[in-house]
């Protein structure tokens, strides 16, 4: 069966989006953001990173390839640790030594979102698993970190 | 690096092909949080094009972080926004220092990873969301790129 066919069979296969006319490229890029608040909730909109504490948090699973471009967190702190691992792969950080301003951006910053080397395919129902240590002795308030990529969208012509 | 869509030439080419040509366009979208009002959520659009368009870049004229926008493309549905939720705390959009350069900043103009095809039909709907705490006042939104001609 064609992907094409295999496409039109999934109930839940988004329409296209508009496209000039005569585009002839198969697949294209559409603009993907996955924020995700972590650490302990501490309100209907905010959670915090309690110092001392670990954190597991995983990246939603979603249909179709994301391109993982890099990563932004809307707070910086050099004693917050992280691990990421991947669900249908292997482990990208194998201890909690590695500083999250080596990963994320930040918007004061030359690069707001700090880009992997290379661009990274995470499969069709694969996830990040995302651990995070607050290893200060302060709580961090507010914190969220967004995953910047581009979902990879088929054309069903 | 990827400044204005330069991983994806090829895409910029492919819809390019299809017009005859193009000029820089400039969308500035006010967004009129109040100031005062604690987590104002506000919906503001995009201004009517006559033309289609590539969008490259966004610009923010404030700087906090703590500002969410969750983004749709109005033809076709597509929010660009997965909004991840922690137990009781939910979120209204990403941070908007994930999605738009800040002015005052190195990189005032944020580019997208990949350009994005705005149809003359379409709008870009942008779902605000003020602070919980440090609020802003006004603001405005400029998405960056260029108007294409047929």
């Amino acid at each position: 069966m064609e992907r094409n066919q295999t496409l039109r069979l999934n109930a839940t296969t988004m329409q296209n989006p508009p496209l000039p006319v005569g585009f002839k490229l198969d697949k294209i890029r559409l603009p993907y953001y996955e924020s995700i608040s972590v650490g302990t909730p501490t309100g209907v909109t905010s959670s915090a990173l309690v110092a001392g504490y670990r954190y597991l948090h995983y990246t939603s699973p979603v249909n179709e390839t994301i391109e993982l471009y890099g990563w932004q967190a809307n707070f910086q702190n050099v004693l917050i640790r992280i691990q990421f691992s991947e669900t249908r792969g292997d482990i990208w950080i194998p201890f909690y030594s590695t500083q999250m301003t080596a990963v994320f951006g930040a918007f004061a910053q030359a690069e707001p979102v700090l880009l992997l080397p290379r661009p990274y395919p995470i499969r069709p129902g694969s996830k990040i698993q995302i651990a995070i240590q607050n290893t200060g002795v302060e709580n961090i308030s507010n914190t969220i970190i967004t995953l910047v990529g581009a979902r990879l969208r088929e054309i069903i012509r | 690096m990827y400044q204005f869509g330069g991983y994806f030439q090829q895409y910029v080419d492919a819809v390019l092909k299809n017009y005859v040509r193009y000029e820089p366009i400039f969308l500035t979208i006010p967004i009129g949080f109040d100031g005062s009002t604690v987590s104002q959520r506000l919906s503001v659009f995009t201004p009517p094009v006559d033309s289609d368009c590539l969008l490259f870049g966004a610009n923010v004229d404030f700087s906090n972080s703590a500002v969410l926008l969750k983004i749709t493309d109005t033809q076709s549905g597509y929010v660009w926004n997965q909004l991840q939720s922690n137990a009781g705390a939910t979120i209204a959009g990403t941070p908007i220092t994930a999605i738009a350069g800040i002015q005052t900043q190195v990189m005032p103009v944020l580019p997208l990873v990949c350009p994005f095809f705005l149809s003359r039909q379409s709008k870009l709907q942008h779902d605000f969301s003020n602070s919980a705490t440090s609020l802003t006042t006004g603001g405005n939104i400029t998405w960056n790129g260029i108007k294409l001609f047929a």
